[in-house]
C-alpha cells in the first residue's frame, strides 16, 4: 500500500518524532509506514488524515 | 535511571518478587515432606506467580504502541515455531536416538529462539533497542486532534 505521509509531513515541515507525538505513536512507526514497511491500523490511518485534513483514500492507496 | 526501566521495575517488582518467594518456599517445601504428591503440589507453588507474571508482561505490551506490539508479536509467532520444530526433533533424537537429553535444553532453545526471532524482526523494521530510548510509548494516549 502506498501512501503520501512523508510529502505530507514534509509540506509542514515536521519532523518524524514530531508528526509521532501528534499522533501518539513512536517515530519508528512513522519511518515504518513513510517506507512502506508496516501499514497502520484502521484508528491510526484515520488519525494521519484527519491531521492533515484530507480523506483517508487521499493519503493511502491500496491499490499500489 | 532511565525512565523506561524504571516504568519496567515499577510494573514487575511485584510479580517477580512473588516468583522467588514461591520458588524459595517451593524448595524447602519439597525438602521437608515425604509425600511424592505433597512435593509435586510443592513444585507448582510458583506457578500462580509465573501467571501474574505473564499477565503483566501482557498489560505492558498492550500499552506500546502498534509497530512495537507488531515486533514482539512476530518475534513471539517467530520463535514458538521455530522453537517447537527444535524441541519436537530433539524429543524424537531422545526417544528413538537413545541419547539422554537434559530438559532444561528446552528452555535454552526457546531463549534462543527468541532473541534470533528480535533481531530478525527488529532488522526488517529498523527498531533497535537503543531507538527505546525515543520511543514514547509507554505512556497511555491521548486522543489525536488536528492542528
Amino acid at each position: 500500500m502506498n501512501n503520501r505521509v512523508r510529502e505530507l509531513r514534509g509540506k509542514l515541515g515536521w519532523s518524524q518524532a514530531q508528526l509521532g507525538d501528534e499522533l501518539g505513536v513512536s517515530r519508528q512507526t512513522v519511518n515504518a509506514i513513510e517506507t512502506g514497511k508496516y501499514d497502520p491500523s484502521l484508528p491510526l490511518a484515520f488519525a494521519i488524515a484527519r491531521l492533515f485534513g484530507l480523506a483517508i483514500e487521499q493519503v493511502f492507496n491500496p491499490d499500489a | 535511571m532511565n525512565p523506561i526501566l524504571r516504568r519496567y521495575i515499577a510494573d514487575t517488582w511485584m510479580p517477580t518478587l512473588a516468583y522467588f518467594a514461591c520458588v524459595i518456599a517451593a524448595a524447602v517445601l519439597s525438602e521437608r515432606t515425604g509425600s511424592a504428591t505433597l512435593r509435586v503440589l510443592a513444585g507448582m507453588l510458583p506457578l500462580p506467580a509465573l501467571a501474574w507474571m505473564a499477565w503483566v508482561e501482557l498489560k505492558r505490551l498492550r500499552r506500546r504502541d502498534e509497530l512495537r506490539q507488531r515486533i514482539e508479536l512476530e518475534a513471539m509467532t517467530i520463535a514458538f515455531a521455530i522453537s517447537f520444530g527444535i524441541v519436537a526433533a530433539l524429543t524424537f533424537i531422545g526417544l528413538y536416538g537413545r541419547i539422554e537429553l537434559p530438559l532444561h535444553l528446552a528452555a535454552l532453545v526457546m531463549a534462543a529462539s527468541w532473541i534470533g526471532a528480535q533481531l530478525w524482526v527488529r532488522a526488517r523494521y529498523h527498531y533497535w533497542w537503543r531507538q527505546e530510548g525515543e520511543d514514547a510509548a509507554e505512556e497511555p494516549r491521548n486522543e489525536v486532534t488536528p492542528p
